[in-house]
């Protein structure tokens, strides 16, 4: 392939043409993004209240009962860890890779992170009967000499998901302070302030860009194996237990590579609404973007698909009888619907259509089949989750469906709030596209094309 | 609602094919496993087992993440859902021994722990072995036609171990096979039906 393909509008766009479009909506407000901002700050305080409810009224709130213990918090808690996953691994891989096509997309997937990993994080200490002791899990001194529990995936949880933040957070800082140096002497009042403050008397030296390149490159060596960490612990948290929906071997890489699939839709779906708020992106985010990355989306599917079917196969050939019977109470039982939409939305209809180029290189449909997908994989969450736990039921005890209650949807429907919300703050404040990569990329090019211009020169025995 | 709070039941259980069908009934309680399960998915130690065999439940460190209900294979683990109130004239009716669990931690039965510690307690005190029927839980006290036993399994002359070792074609553990649980509860299977009562 040329690598004209491979780049953006090479050829129309000059570098401080970038610049303005990278950093075009920075400081300022547009209606779009008001109403956006102002249902979110809505949503989140709903949110708020119904916590603060359950907190002063009790767990009888919830739709929870024995023996749904674990509801649609830790769907969604897995269903958030699952987005987040998407940012860092993205970028990391794409960084690796040497992908040129990467510079527009990595951002957008590590901003994801920031603002998916801390609701996913809220999620386990709003769903624990006693918030104001959830602090026990940590390994804190105490007159006691208590440890926590070192055997339990939860404490597991704790560290891979605070070091995941700490992590991915300092990956995104990196890779944005050369652009908060660039910008700084453009920027007026509080933001210039605020962009001095965070770019560390960035000067440009050549020193300096060796090691922004140099902390780049690691920390996408070593944030690979906290991304694969993090999601098989979450999977843990199943896998361990005897349920036995939940008690699989596999667990691991499903949730890793249902992780990963939901993650690109999000990205998609970001991207999106990022071309759709501020058009001056779209010089930027081409369909180039959405054929190079719709690829991996689509191997990403096929490799969910696999390991999803996978799941159920080896319990099949060896009649594990509470495993079937966990596949058919999904199939054919309360929870088909579910369970035949997520194969048809997360499977056939991704296939059928991923396989065109024509397809992925247009934008209205590849942003609905995003949000299908996204639906999709959480509806994956609620089939393993709650079926699970309604026919682990060995000894007919009395069992009720599960519901999910006002509250649990307020707080749920909060966390969506928080992470649209504060993404479409973040591109109000910060650039969301990096703009130093893409113009890296572009003056590589124009060496590129300089030297291919000499070689051919050369070549051609003049 | 499925919100209730039992720390003993009585499950009943269906055999054969209409109309041969035949009814049965355990008591299920904490079987206070030797491997537990849950005790190994509680991130705070709240569920801890103790040296005497007993699986403990610490009201005040439990934070309540649902975890050991999920890992219990009885379904014996039974969450407080609401704050437990009373006019304050019944309040006397409560057991003084036993402290009233919050909204938020998980609750389950403890074999009594009150009264094995008040036995340790009077046998230390006056220095005198421990003579067997001395303790009995609630359940076992309560049950008129004398269907449970509590005793001391390592003492060999105690009416537990002499009623284990008597009737040892009938003794059963309840999910051991399948989960390797250990318990420290043993059935006994009813002389009639013992082959169709199976595991």
């Amino acid at each position: 392939m040329s690598h004209e393909n491979l780049n953006f509008r090479a050829a129309e766009i000059s570098i401080p043409e970038i610049y303005n479009a990278a950093f075009e909506p920075i400081g300022r407000s547009g209606w779009r993004s008001n109403l956006v901002i102002a249902f979110c700050i809505l949503l989140v305080l709903t949110a708020g209240f119904a916590f603060a409810r359950q907190v002063f009224c009790g767990f009888w709130v919830t739709g929870l009962h024995i023996p749904v213990y674990w509801g649609y918090f830790i769907i969604t808690f897995v269903f958030w860890i699952g987005v987040a996953h998407a940012g860092a691994l993205i970028s990391a891989l794409l960084r690796l890779c040497g992908a040129e096509w990467k510079s527009a997309v990595t951002r957008v997937a590590e901003v994801i992170t920031l603002f998916t990993l801390p609701a996913a994080a809220s999620f386990p200490l709003i769903h624990v009967g006693r918030t104001e002791a959830a602090y026990y899990c940590l390994p804190f001194p105490n007159h006691r000499l208590l440890w926590p529990n070192f055997k339990s995936m939860l404490v597991w949880d704790v560290f891979a998901i605070s070091t995941y933040l700490t992590g991915s957070v300092i990956f995104l800082y990196v890779t944005t302070v050369p652009d908060l140096g660039i910008a700084r002497p453009r920027m007026k009042g509080w933001l210039r302030t605020l962009y001095t403050l965070m770019s560390w008397g960035w000067r440009g030296t050549a020193e300096e860009w060796k090691r922004v390149k140099e902390a780049a490159a690691l920390y996408s060596v070593i944030i690979l194996p906290v991304v694969i960490s993090v999601h098989t612990i979450v999977s843990w948290d199943f896998a361990m237990q005897v349920v036995p929906g939940w008690h699989s071997e596999v667990f691991g890489p499903i949730f890793f590579v249902g992780a990963l699939y939901s993650g690109t839709a999000a990205v998609f779906t970001m991207l999106c609404i990022l071309i759709w708020t501020y058009p001056s992106f779209r010089l930027l985010i081409t369909q180039v973007h959405f054929d190079m990355l719709g690829r991996v989306w689509l191997v990403l599917g096929l490799a969910w698909a696999y390991l999803f079917f996978n799941d159920f196969l080896p319990a099949y050939y060896a009649h594990k009888a509470d495993k079937m019977d966990y596949l058919y109470y999904n199939a054919f039982g309360a929870y088909a619907p579910h369970w035949w939409m997520l194969v048809i939305g997360n499977f056939v209809v991704p296939l059928m259509c991923l396989a065109f180029q024509e397809f992925r290189r247009s934008i209205i449909p590849m942003f609905i089949l995003s949000i299908i997908v996204n639906i999709c994989m959480y509806l994956e969450r609620v089939v393993i989750i709650i079926p699970g736990l309604e026919i682990y039921n060995k000894l007919n005890y009395n069992i009720l469906p599960y519901s999910i209650s006002p509250t649990e949807f307020a707080i749920v429907c909060g966390t969506f709030g928080w992470v649209i919300g504060g993404l479409t703050t973040f591109c109000r404040i910060f650039p969301i596209l990096p703009y130093w990569e893409l113009a890296e990329t572009k003056s590589r090019q124009i060496e590129r094309e300089v030297a291919g211009v000499n070689v051919a020169y050369f070549q051609s025995g003049e | 609602m499925g919100r209730m709070m039992d720390w003993i039941r009585i499950e009943r259980m269906f055999h054969g094919e209409y109309p041969d069908i035949q009814t049965m009934f355990v008591p299920m309680l904490c079987q206070h496993c030797g491997s537990a399960p849950c005790e190994s998915v509680c991130p705070v130690f709240a569920a801890v087992g103790t040296h005497d065999g007993l699986n403990a439940q610490i009201y005040n460190r439990c934070v309540g993440t649902r975890l050991c209900a999920n890992n219990c294979p009885y379904h014996v683990r039974m969450y407080n859902f609401v704050q437990p109130k009373w006019p304050p004239s019944m309040e006397l009716l409560l057991n003084p021994d036993v402290s009233v669990r919050n909204e938020g931690v998980m609750e389950k039965c403890t074999m009594c722990v009150q009264r094995i510690r008040r036995a340790d307690l009077d046998v230390k005190v006056s220095k005198r072995p421990y003579a067997d029927g001395e303790l009995r839980t609630a359940c076992v006290q309560s049950c008129p036609s004398g269907a449970l036993v509590f005793g001391d399994l390592n003492d060999e002359e105690s009416t537990i171990s002499k009623l284990v070792k008597h009737e040892s074609n009938r003794t059963y553990y309840i999910g051991h096979v399948e989960y390797h649980t250990a318990p420290n509860v043993i059935y006994l299977r009813p002389e009639k039906n013992a082959e169709a009562l199976g595991e």
